[in-house]
């Protein structure tokens, strides 16, 4: 029961809050009558992943891992894109309302919102194929009922942590929202990037940097419950590739550091280059 | 449209969207009901991965499309991979305990590395002889293959015109200062990179008139207005022994080349380009050949090796010597081994569909 549970909830965490900040962050900015939008997001990623497994299941063609690996690698790259745009938004708005709580600070613009629902979407349908399989396979091959239920309370916990972001995003003043949530996004996207380098060698594009930096896999393994959690949080990895642990360094090295302080042309120069 | 003028129409999309999803787990339940009946199918191989290793841990196939089935009979939820240096072939991913999982790959022959649960266990290894299967699969020629020789193709064509162009640039500077042996030399630098993109160069048919006419089809031969480009130049640094009058031809070079090298980069470019490519870029369809007919593919490599060996014996000091200067029984030889490779290499086009 707890693999299940374990596999279901690494798989889903990393979606869930990238969907939990964005749903945070609209509400934050004044724009909480799109919240809906963030549903219709994740219904259609949903609805999207069991279709595309049954037409593969009609097809009988074999789930197709190397594809997906690509689509989370490339999803994974976006992901960053905008996370760190959130980020730097957040540093200048911080800068400039002072402690104030301000309802709308961002006068939505429509095409803003609905590429941060189309973040959602696509956060969702990231992981959504192998969810689907995953536990069409745990339906099939457990002999009682205490896999699946474990893989059900692994989707519902990630959901929950989504949920507790989200929330957590409301009670904070909006200052210190803007500026702790931003390290904090900062450490999931780091942990994005590193996951999407690894993605994109499971596909066969990237081949460099492989050797082990350490593996302690053996102290504090990824699939363990701690592991987990922080795999899915800070991007950690019991035995990191060359390049993804200089990836997830230099992406920190680099974001963490431009304070608000810094001139605006010049974070977002910074923000590009990563 | 405003957010609250859009609610209660997203209130209906959220509604249509959780629809959406529910008929998904529909589709997705009435598939499995449906395949149920065809999952007795038996994997080629059994892979049992325990807490320390695989059972078998090396594995013999032969090549072609085939199935794994890895049954994970350790603690710990593990990914399954086959490896091919670091280069992962195929994976399976989160196999928990207990649990089983097909995977179906393509082989190429071959040896390959099978991963066994955690990083720190040893690896397998994974044999795949060669097959009537594997053959066959192998001698398709498909799009695909070309991908890689034709983005080759357009770096080195795109390395090798800007070569072209920085040449041009220093012919033309050593002409303004009026450096005759200087200008000499750079006429040569800029001259081979040229030589090396004609293949492609001479479909660009205006600017190759402009860049490279030959005198002899002139009206008035090497006093017509339209000589112009690398030959009018090599006549007045070479034949005449001077730099007079040359900038603006040298000037109208460069900016030719620059309009030469944006529109091949821009040029499309197809097989039967690189069919008939001299020089390094010879043999660049190997690759595809390789898979359809080895014999032919080993003859183009022994070709080219011959050749590649005359060539090099003649290199005195890490310099070509000219041409008139190669003793006649070297030419001949030289002569005999290109020639023996263009043969191999015009058996190339039909052998891969290209003629």
């Amino acid at each position: 029961m707890v693999a299940p549970f374990l596999i279901m909830l690494r798989e889903r965490l990393e979606a869930a809050l990238i969907v939990g900040i964005i749903a945070g962050y609209l509400r934050r900015t004044g724009r909480a009558a799109w919240l809906p939008g963030v549903w219709i997001g994740i219904f259609l990623a949903v609805a999207a992943a069991l279709f595309a497994g049954a037409a593969l299941q009609l097809a009988s063609a074999s789930f197709p891992q190397k594809a997906q690996e690509l689509f989370e690698g490339a999803i994974g790259l976006i992901a960053v894109a905008v996370l760190v745009w959130m980020v730097f938004w957040m540093r200048r708005a911080a800068r400039s309302i002072k402690g104030v709580l301000h309802a709308s600070v961002d006068a939505a613009v429509d095409g803003v919102t609905w590429a941060l629902i189309g973040m959602v979407f696509l956060a969702v349908a990231r992981e959504g194929l192998e969810s689907v399989f995953f536990l069409l396979a745990i339906l099939q091959q457990s002999r009682d009922a205490t896999a699946p239920l474990g893989a059900l309370l692994g989707v519902l916990v990630s959901a929950g942590a989504g949920w507790a972001i989200y929330a957590g995003a409301l009670r904070l003043d909006l200052r210190r929202f803007f500026r702790w949530t931003g390290v904090f996004i900062l450490f999931v996207a780091a942990g994005l990037l590193a996951g999407s380098l690894k993605a994109l060698h499971e596909a066969g594009i990237w081949n460099g940097l492989q050797s082990r930096v350490y593996d302690i896999s053996h102290v504090l393994p990824e699939t363990g419950p701690l592991g987990t959690v922080l795999a899915g949080i800070l991007g950690y990895r019991a035995a990191p590739t060359l390049g993804e642990a200089a990836v997830w360094l230099a992406f920190l090295a680099v974001t963490l550091f431009l304070r608000p302080g810094t001139p605006v042309a010049a974070s977002r120069r910074q923000s590009a280059g990563v | 449209m405003t957010p609250s003028q859009a609610r209660p129409a997203l209130g209906l999309a959220v509604a249509a969207a959780a629809m959406l999803a529910v008929a998904g787990g529909g589709a997705f339940w009435y598939a499995t009901q449906k395949t149920a009946a065809d999952r007795g199918a038996v994997a080629d191989i059994t892979v049992s991965v325990g807490t320390k290793t695989c059972q078998p841990a090396d594995i013999t196939v032969p090549g072609g499309h085939r199935s794994f089935q890895i049954v994970n009979a350790s603690g710990r939820p593990i990914e399954w991979e086959i490896l091919d240096g670091v280069m992962v072939v195929a994976e399976r991913e989160n196999i928990a305990p207990g649990f089983r999982q097909t995977l179906t790959v393509q082989l190429a022959p071959g040896d390959y590395a099978i991963t066994c649960g955690l990083l720190s266990n040893p690896r397998g290894s994974l044999h795949v002889t060669a097959s009537v299967e594997a053959s066959v699969a192998a001698s398709r020629v498909t799009l695909r293959k070309f991908l890689g020789p034709l983005s080759e193709y357009r770096v080195y064509l795109v390395t090798q015109t800007t070569a072209a162009v920085n040449g041009a640039k220093a012919l033309r500077d050593a002409i303004a200062a009026g450096d005759l042996p200087g200008a000499q030399a750079a006429w040569k630098a800029a001259r081979i990179p040229y030589r090396h993109v004609e293949p492609a160069s001479w479909r660009v048919s205006d600017l190759e008139n402009a860049i490279d006419p030959d005198p002899a089809y002139l009206a008035g031969r090497e006093s017509d207005p339209a000589f112009t480009g690398y030959h009018r130049l090599e006549y007045g640094l070479f034949g005449q022994n001077s730099t007079e009058g040359l900038l603006p031809i040298a000037d109208r070079l460069v900016a030719d080349l620059q309009d030469l090298s944006a529109r091949l980069k821009d040029m499309a470019l197809d097989p039967a380009l690189l069919a008939a490519l001299p020089g390094a870029m010879a043999g660049l369809l190997r690759p595809v050949v390789a898979g359809v007919d080895p014999g032919l593919d080993g003859d183009i490599g022994a070709a080219q090796a011959r050749a590649e060996q005359e060539l090099a014996v003649l290199k005195q000091g890490g310099e070509w010597p000219a041409y008139d200067q190669v003793p006649a029984d070297r030419r001949q030889h030289l002569a005999g081994s290109l020639t023996a490779l263009q043969a191999a290499l015009d058996k190339l086009p039909p052998v891969i569909g290209i003629d």
